[in-house]
């Protein structure tokens, strides 16, 4: 049952159907999801691309700032505040709903920000805040969800660090940058690369934020999946646009478990 | 003696053929694709109050789902026959029945479907709809215009599928700010220099996204080619594409003519992502004019989003396609006769009358629009301009164009790569 729809993808993909094969009917094999795919002139590869591109971009992003947060955190010995926790709850299509609405041209976010570049004397006129062309409310949107989950997951390891490490870098001199770089980092490396892949493919396999808060072009792959299913009923594209979606995840996944979980496990002895 | 015994035979015979068999269609049998027209309507009303129950899946907006909940009430309290609506997707419905059809399974639990053409055309191609023609047997549907009944968005339903009502999109401009027709384009041959003079006040919904994008970018491509290319006409892909790259207006194609109105549109390249996002930036004052829907304007109103005095509406010429929404029954409906009794009630005059004013839709059997009291014939969502402000002229002088659906799924395919990507 694990495999049926991952092999129903692929078998889909070159326009075979399990079902049909499993009564006999016939199927005629085709590249042509395939070719249209790796097609410059079709939009698949350059979404493929964006993808890739702004889940990489919310990751780093939201690791970084989850990370030193979280050792914030740590350092001055407090705790993870329930009310930070909130969008773990919010399911990911109303925390979309709700960034569209503070981002939109007379959203409060996009008032604030656009007011400032503004007088600043950056920009002319407004930079569009959602739906747009460079992924900025996608990128709203995933950070905001994407940075507490960091927060969670680093805050446990760096609680662990023992408080004589530090007090010894601090007493032969160390600044907290220092001691972030020397002490922490190195022994919650591990932590960062699980943590990183782990946001990475969360980030590349959602759907509802680039749906809602994504623009017309560029898109991310698994919006031009959902329109090819539901609008336009071009299956064979959304076959084929779901094997390289599980391929980019499967290479993500590997190198995840070939760099990480072995040396996680030795360190949590 | 014989001849006396062969008459008394012949006699019980005919009385059994004359008599029974319709008593036991009526009676005992259930609805067949085979007896259903040889079943007067009151046996079939007869046969509905028996089956005593109807199972309506719908889809839209929260206003429509009350609407259509509604309608069951009402159905029930009519016949004594429990109507009961679910408010889903159509895509859902659809693959759900088409799984079924697969499975074999002759018993479902769906008895009326509402679907637009594409859905419809899924379904029906798969079997998975009651090949029975509706529209021979519905007596309200005879009201229904001749090519609105048997063609959705220009594809032949052959009467397997009923239209209950229209949806229309026209031309939503800030009558506070612009005056009908001076400051408006009346055309779409005036939308490219009226977009020119008011930078950033234009916008469209991304046609993959709502409904009024692909809409107004088929009527603009019937408006741009003529609409003679597109009626009625069998689609091939090949064709599509060079007509859409051979110039039209302007001298420029298709597609050179939406990257030309884009450079003057709001946020060129940023189109909005929906009906609604595309209505919000008409309420927040960021755009004066755009194609949107009468029912989502009219219910932006009620809701107090959208200021009434903003709002005015129109229907540009040469004129804008309309699709006829309606309805299906599932080739494995439990309740077949029910579910015909209630498409009747449905495009029946006292439910056909409410359309326009509880969800701002017109009505498919199209002499309910005199029925429509004038108060809200005259609320601002509806079209100003004649003919398009009477419904009953403006079927009977025209134009009144169709969607077709093959192309309007070209145009959103290629509009992708051809406007929003470039």
């Amino acid at each position: 049952m694990v495999f049926l729809p991952i092999v129903n993808v692929i078998l889909g993909s070159f326009g075979l159907s399990i079902f049909k094969i499993l009564s006999g009917s016939s199927c005629k094999v085709t590249l042509e999801g395939y070719l249209k795919f790796i097609n410059p002139s079709e939009p698949y590869l350059q979404s493929l691309f964006f993808t890739i591109y702004i889940s990489l971009l919310a990751t780093i992003i939201s690791v970084i700032t989850g990370y030193f947060f979280s050792v914030y955190l740590v350092i001055k010995g407090w705790r993870i505040s329930t009310l930070l926790t909130i969008p773990l709850f919010t399911p990911y299509v109303v925390g979309a709903f709700m960034w569209w609405t503070l981002l939109f041209p007379r959203g409060y976010v996009s008032l604030v920000i656009n007011g400032i570049l503004r007088s600043l004397g950056l920009i002319k006129y407004p930079i569009p805040m959602v739906n747009d062309p460079y992924g900025i409310g996608i990128l709203f949107g995933e950070v905001w969800i994407r940075f507490v989950i960091a927060v969670m997951m680093f805050y446990s390891p760096l609680q662990l660090i023992s408080r004589d490490l530090t007090d010894a870098a601090r007493s032969l001199g160390a600044s907290t940058w220092q001691v972030i770089r020397r002490v922490y980092i190195p022994l919650t490396k591990y932590s960062i690369i699980a943590t990183t892949a782990i946001i990475l493919l969360a980030t590349m396999a959602g759907v509802s934020i680039p749906l809602v808060l994504g623009g017309s072009w560029p898109q991310f792959l698994n919006v031009m999946i959902y329109l090819d299913v539901t609008e336009t009923f071009n299956y064979l594209s959304a076959y084929v646009s779901g094997v390289f979606y599980l391929i980019t995840c499967a290479i993500l996944g590997y190198l995840f478990f070939r760099f990480t979980m072995k040396r996680v496990v030795i360190q949590a002895r | 003696m014989k001849v006396r015994y062969l008459s008394a035979i012949a006699l019980v015979i005919t009385l059994l053929s004359g008599f029974y068999l319709p008593l036991t269609l009526a009676g005992t049998a259930t609805l067949t694709r085979k007896n259903v027209y040889a079943l007067s309507w009151d046996e079939i009303v007869k046969l509905a109050k028996k089956e005593g129950e109807v199972i309506w899946y719908g889809f839209g907006s929260t206003y429509e789902r009350d609407f259509f909940t509604k309608l069951c009430e009402m159905f029930t309290k009519k016949y004594g026959i429990k109507a009961t609506y679910v408010h889903g997707h159509w895509f859902d419905t659809v693959q759900r029945l088409i799984s079924e059809k697969e499975a074999g399974k002759t018993v479902g639990g769906i008895d009326v479907v509402l679907a637009w053409s594409k859905p419809f055309e899924m379904a029906y191609e798969k079997g998975a709809v009651w090949d029975v023609n509706l529209a021979e047997i519905v007596p309200n549907a005879k009201g229904i215009p001749f090519v609105a009944k048997y063609f959705h968005d220009m594809y032949p339903t052959n009467g397997r599928h009923l239209p209950i009502l229209a949806w229309w999109v026209g031309f939503l401009y800030r009558k506070d700010l612009l005056k009908y027709p001076d400051d408006v384009p009346t055309s779409f041959d005036q939308l490219l220099d009226w977009v020119k003079k008011h930078p950033g006040k234009f916008t469209y919904c991304d046609p993959n996204k709502g409904g009024s994008g692909h809409t107004f970018l088929m009527g603009l491509a019937e408006w741009f080619y003529g609409y003679d290319r597109f009626a009625f006409t069998k689609f091939d892909e090949k064709y599509a594409e060079k007509l859409f790259n051979s110039p039209g207006k302007y001298g420029m194609n298709f597609w050179q003519y939406l990257n030309e109105l884009e450079k003057y549109m709001y946020q060129p390249g940023n189109y909005p992502q929906g009906n609604k996002a595309t209505i919000e930036l008409f309420e927040a004052g960021e755009v004066w004019l755009e194609p949107m829907w009468i029912s989502i304007t009219m219910q932006e109103v009620a809701t107090g989003r959208l200021d009434p005095s903003w709002v005015g509406m129109y229907i540009p010429k040469p004129t804008m396609p309309g699709p006829f929404d309606g309805v299906f029954i599932p080739f494995n409906a439990p309740h077949k006769a029910a579910a015909l009794l209630f498409i009747n009630f449905l495009l029946s005059p006292e439910v056909q009358k409410l359309i326009p004013q509880e969800i701002g839709a017109y009505p498919a059997v199209t002499e309910a629009w005199k029925l429509v009291p004038d108060k809200v014939k005259s609320q601002p969502w509806w079209p100003i301009n004649p003919p398009y402000n009477n419904l009953i002229k403006w079927r009977d002088f025209g134009p009144l164009w169709y969607r077709h659906a093959d192309y309007m799924f070209f145009i959103m395919k290629r509009w992708i790569g051809k406007v929003a990507r470039k």
